[in-house]
């Protein structure tokens, strides 16, 4: 752009109508980009939309107390229908989730408290390794415990479920817990230690207590999604009809009957497929949106 | 000999030989209905072990009706069932042999696998299911719509010469006649030689599968001479001629999408011994690895199936029932007599009794008659699939399906546990046997329902006589 | 599959920093039963850990020493034949993976634009929150989903329609089938994208006030001001979720395995975008019935490899997301 050698006010005029031409054309291409942002966010809820309306409208109807109390039958030819409920997958998953969760819970909160106040090279290689078993997929532990357990013992037990699936909870609740004693204020600590209080006390007293709320939002969170997880117990459990709440006996639990009735033989059995998905869905929610409460209470205090 | 006598002559030395082999010494009589009635129906003890069992997706289907009645003739008998894990033969042997499950279910015997880790004589393997492996298809056909002027120019395609068009009747005759396959044929496309439906080999073998279609002509006959001129002769216009063409021609999709099981399967197994024997040099061996010239792979017949009716142009193989649950058309075959059969109860049926037969007459390489080891122990390498004494593929006899099989049940020979045990092998006794009574039926009066054939009485004799090697007996008298 | 909020991926302090430097670490000699208690735990855990490793690692040897090298040449993977050459699978993994981001980054980082610069802020935890409700759906209701409703979609329509607009062109050429790459690429697209959405939100949102309202002031557009200041300095918390979305769908399983078709069999690779294919995480699942024969060692093989490569990128996106919050610490 030469240079125009014009009076000052011919020299506003020349900035104005210049600055007003490349505004509309800034003004247009931000317009455009600021609906690419919008169809973003409707692109992201289309597939949304679309697993909950198939959840919901071919699940609702296998909600019956019938279906979740019988177990599973067996169908054949002559019985293509037979396939009875999903009792069976329901005590399983309760017994297979139970355990993980007793056995996780006490676990998670003492490394978490143990990389607290603990130091050294150990300790962060401990916490090094929490943080990548997190990203881990979740086979990896499936197939851990199937080769140390299940090839070794020969047998399939439904605890051998448990314990693969606190390798997937416990780093998780463990990473949140520890952020959690982290981030209670220091005053409170150092308060509770000059009044001349043992750490261990201090720790049970008041740092504990201070940082509840997030310790249970980490909890929430592993347990919801453990819940949800198919591959790490689906070769280490076995599989059974019966509604057997004896962990050393074989189970089938909700995620591994959707895995065997998708590839079944029958269209009753791929249909319940969706049923199943609803119960578990509705679970694994559950357990979220409990976890988000924590966070609120968390964020409020 | 008069094509009128061939039949009647091998249905009786069919029935002769079959009445020979009942009275063979090498088979263990049935007890009576009655003692296998109190030994098999109830199991009193309280509490019971849980039963495993897993496998063949070939047996699935029997099982779970046998069990599902077996389940109610005893509150116990409901305790002690788990489940049956429908997978592969594969599988259901590496389970029974991890101890994982109790019974494996197997299109494949012991030991015919290549399993490196087990000697035959720590393992009992009992037939327990007779079935017809289906060639399952999806052939559509093109419809044509007519418009042919009257010198033969056509504005579109041909047109059948009934009026209605060359699809319908193609559908309609396959129907009557559903596709047929030559034994060569089916080895060339599994093998992937013949990649397409419109093959001559396939053409040859649906003579059935013609239409007339109304073939426009390329002109009209010229007049001669010019009008108004002696020796004017009016140019002809040419009728469309009708021209037969074969169904196979008109395929919607002309490429066969061959879609196979994966590794282990025992359906494959039957399928490739089968094919072993008619083209050996193609399939120099049973096994039961996955066809290379598949577009697919799938872990078990209850995905394949589906996959075939939803796939136009494919092929696949599948135990009967799986075909008739996904109403899906099954080819007929031809067979080592050279007549084309369809698949059906009593093709398998005769194919299994002819096939007995056969195995029986061979004194020389069966000595002991139907029999799932050569020899009379040891161990046996992948390399020596010989399955001569128990195959009854490719039989030579005018009313037998050429594909066809047992499936086995491979049990331990030594339970230690007794619940266990009872419950296993009363289990076994119930599935493999018949009752003549249809109040009380056994496990083998569901297979006609379940698209099976009941096993052969001989075999029920075999099976029975199996099962007692359980712990000597021990179980089987066991009145608990 | 975690729920991704930056509550799980916090940084923990190192030790030596200053929050853990503070006095109250555990003074020598004081609450020994406490103290013992701690470490007994720390070293347990550890020892796991280890153990975890070297089961992994010494059940894999034999697989290693099975297929022996030719697991690195090209060449087919078909496990009941033993062909192990590995390369279809990763090739599998790599291509599903790739498309899954091309599809979910742009789609995820505008949502969370739109989430925070076009959202009341009233309605934005809840609309983001319905977002991620996609990350809470566990993986098998995602191989149903796409099993049961995409595949057909897919194979009915939307395969076909891709094949038409692009006339047959490679790669969009020769027979649709519903399952395949594609299928499994969107899955996985689905799966991810609330990643990266929740993470590009909370970075988005951290920018400094200062940062927009310079520019404004200066004249620019909504448009630019996303474009040209948002946008760079989030680019290194951006990265690190897409890094952990890059983890996240280089390891799934259960989803992919009901998706791709099951096909165990590959020679020599996917090569249109309709083919069907498999990935290291879904053929393990895919062959493991089989995995007490001699061949199955070969599976764990496999593991060994997956959980190398996604551990390496998982470490990577944490150190990334850590060096980007403390940078607005």
């Amino acid at each position: 752009m030469s240079t125009v050698d014009v009076g000052t006010h011919d020299r506003r005029e020349f900035i104005r109508t210049t600055s007003a031409k490349s505004y509309r054309r800034r003004a247009l291409s931000s317009r455009i980009f600021m609906s690419l942002l919008v169809l973003a966010l409707l692109i992201a809820f289309v597939p949304l939309a679309s697993i909950l309306q198939n959840v919901v409208g071919h699940g609702i109807h296998y909600l019956t107390w019938g279906f979740l109390t019988t177990s599973q039958q067996l169908p054949s030819i002559t019985n293509t229908n037979g396939i009875g409920g999903i009792g069976n997958a329901l005590a399983g998953t309760a017994v297979v989730d139970l355990i993980a969760i007793v056995i996780s819970i006490p676990t998670a909160i003492l490394l978490a408290i143990s990389m607290f106040e603990l130091q050294g090279r150990w300790v962060v290689a401990v916490r090094t390794a929490m943080e990548t078993f997190i990203g881990l997929p979740s086979i990896v532990f499936g197939v851990f415990t199937y080769v140390s357990l299940v090839l070794t013992t020969h047998q399939y037990h439904a605890y051998f479920g448990s314990l693969a699936l606190t390798f997937i909870m416990v780093p998780v609740m463990t990473v949140n817990a520890l952020a959690a004693l982290q981030s209670v204020p220091d005053t409170l600590i150092e308060a509770g230690l000059s009044l001349g209080l043992r750490p261990s006390r201090v720790m049970l007293h008041i740092i504990l207590p201070a940082a509840r709320a997030r310790v249970f939002t980490g909890i929430f969170l592993a347990f919801s999604r453990a819940v949800g997880e198919t591959a790490p117990i689906l070769f280490v459990i076995g599989a059974s009809t019966l509604p057997n709440f004896n962990p050393g006996a074989q189970a089938t639990s909700l995620p591994t009957l959707m895995w065997s009735y998708l590839t079944g033989a029958y269209p009753s059995q791929r249909e319940a497929c969706w049923g199943i998905a609803l119960v578990l869905m509705v679970a694994v929610l559950f357990f979220n949106v409990l976890s988000r409460v924590f966070v609120a209470r968390t964020q409020q205090s | 000999m008069k094509k009128a006598f061939r039949m009647p002559i091998v249905a009786v030395a069919a029935s002769v030989a079959m009445v020979a082999v009942g009275v063979t010494p090498a088979f263990a009589k049935v007890p009576s209905e009655s003692s296998v009635l109190a030994n098999a129906l109830v199991v009193k003890s309280t509490p019971t072990s849980a039963l495993n069992m897993g496998g063949s997706s070939f047996d699935a289907n029997l099982v779970n009706a046998a069990y599902n009645q077996w389940k109610t003739y005893s509150p116990n008998n409901g305790a002690s069932l788990n489940t049956y894990a429908s997978s592969s033969s594969g599988t259901g042997r590496s389970a029974v042999i991890s101890g994982a499950d109790a019974i494996g279910f197997s299109d494949v015997p012991l030991n015919y696998a290549g399993q490196d880790t087990s000697t035959l004589s720590n393992w009992v393997q009992t037939p327990v299911a007779l079935g017809g492996v289906a060639i399952i298809n999806n052939i559509s056909y093109k419809t044509y719509h007519q418009v042919v002027n009257s010198f033969g120019k056509a504005i579109t395609s041909p047109v059948t010469s009934n009026g209605g068009s060359s699809g319908q009747s193609c559908a309609q005759l396959a129907k009557a006649y559903p596709v047929a396959l030559d034994g060569k044929t089916l080895a060339n496309i599994f093998a992937g030689s013949i990649t397409s439906w419109n093959s001559s080999a396939v053409i040859a073998d649906n003579p059935r599968l013609t239409v007339l279609v109304k073939v426009p002509v390329a002109k009209a006959i010229p007049a001669v001479g010019h009008k108004g001129h002696k020796g004017y002769k009016a140019g002809v216009p040419q009728k469309n001629r009708l021209e037969p063409i074969s169904c196979m021609a008109l395929t919607t999709t002309p490429a066969i999408s061959v879609e196979s099981r994966t590794a282990g399967s025992g359906t494959t197994f039957i399928l490739r011994d089968y094919l072993s024997k008619v083209d050996s040099s193609e399939f120099p061996y049973p096994s039961s690895a996955a066809f290379s010239a598949a577009s697919a792979t799938f872990s078990g017949s209850s995905t394949l199936a589906p996959a075939v009716a939803q796939k136009d142009g494919a092929i696949g193989y599948v135990e009967y029932g799986y075909a008739l649950l996904n109403h899906l058309a099954t080819m007929r075959m031809k067979n080592a007599a050279g007549a084309y059969v369809s698949l059906n109860a009593s093709t398998v049926a005769t194919a299994a009794a002819a096939g007995l037969n056969a195995i029986n007459n061979n004194n020389s390489a069966c000595p002991n008659g139907f029999s799932l080891t050569k020899g009379t122990s040891g161990s046996y390498s992948a390399s020596a699939i010989d399955t001569t004494c128990f195959s009854i593929n490719n039989v030579n006899n005018l009313g037998a399906y050429p594909i066809a099989g047992f499936s086995y049940a491979i049990v331990p020979q030594n339970i230690s546990d007794s619940k266990v045990g009872i419950v296993t092998t009363k289990f076994l006794l119930y599935l493999t046997q018949t009752s003549s009574s249809a109040s009380q039926p056994y496990g083998q009066n569901f297979a006609g329902a379940e698209a099976y054939v009941a096993l052969p009485k001989p075999i029920e004799a075999v099976a029975y006589a199996t099962i007692s090697h359980i712990n000597n007996g021990q179980y089987i008298s066991a009145s608990n | 599959m975690e729920q991704v909020t930056t509550e799980n991926l916090e940084p923990t302090a190192d030790a030596g920093s200053a929050q853990a430097g503070r006095e109250r670490k555990l003074p020598t000699g004081s609450d020994r039963v406490y103290r013992n208690t701690l470490w007994t735990v720390l070293t347990l855990v550890g020892v796991i850990v280890f153990y975890f490793i070297f089961v992994l690692v010494k059940n894999s040897l034999p697989g290693w020493q099975y297929a022996g090298w030719k697991m690195f040449t090209t060449g087919t993977w078909s496990f009941g034949d033993n062909n192990f050459s590995v390369w279809p699978l990763v090739l599998g993994t790599v291509l599903t993976t790739f498309f899954a981001l091309l599809m979910a980054v742009p789609v995820g980082v505008g949502a969370a634009l739109a989430i925070v610069y076009l959202i009341p802020r009233r309605l934005r935890l809840a609309v983001s929150s319905l977002i991620e409700l996609l990350a809470v759906v566990p993986s098998i209701v995602y191989g149903v989903w796409g099993a049961l409703v995409m595949a057909g979609w897919l194979g009915n329509k939307g395969e076909p329609w891709l094949k038409s607009v692009a006339h047959g062109a490679w790669p969009f050429n020769g027979a649709t089938s519903g399952y395949g790459m594609t299928l499994g690429s969107i899955v996985l697209a689905v799966m991810i994208m609330p990643i990266v959405t929740a993470i590009s939100r909370d970075v988005i949102v951290a920018v400094p006030k200062e940062l927009t309202e310079g520019a404004l002031s200066l004249g620019a557009t909504r448009g630019q001001v996303i474009r040209k200041v948002i946008l760079p300095s989030c680019k290194t918390g951006i990265v690190g979720a897409v890094t952990l979305a890059t983890g996240r769908a280089l390891g799934e399983t259960i989803a992919l395995a009901t998706v791709l078709g099951g096909v165990t069999q590959m020679s020599p690779w996917p090569d249109r975008a309709f083919s069907t294919g498999s990935t290291l995480a879904a053929e393990i699942a895919i062959d493991f019935g089989a995995i007490t024969g001699k061949a199955g060692n070969v599976l764990f093989a496999l593991s060994l490899i997956l959980m190398l490569i996604v551990g390496v990128v998982t470490y990577f996106a944490r150190s990334i997301i850590r060096r980007n919050e403390r940078q607005f610490r």
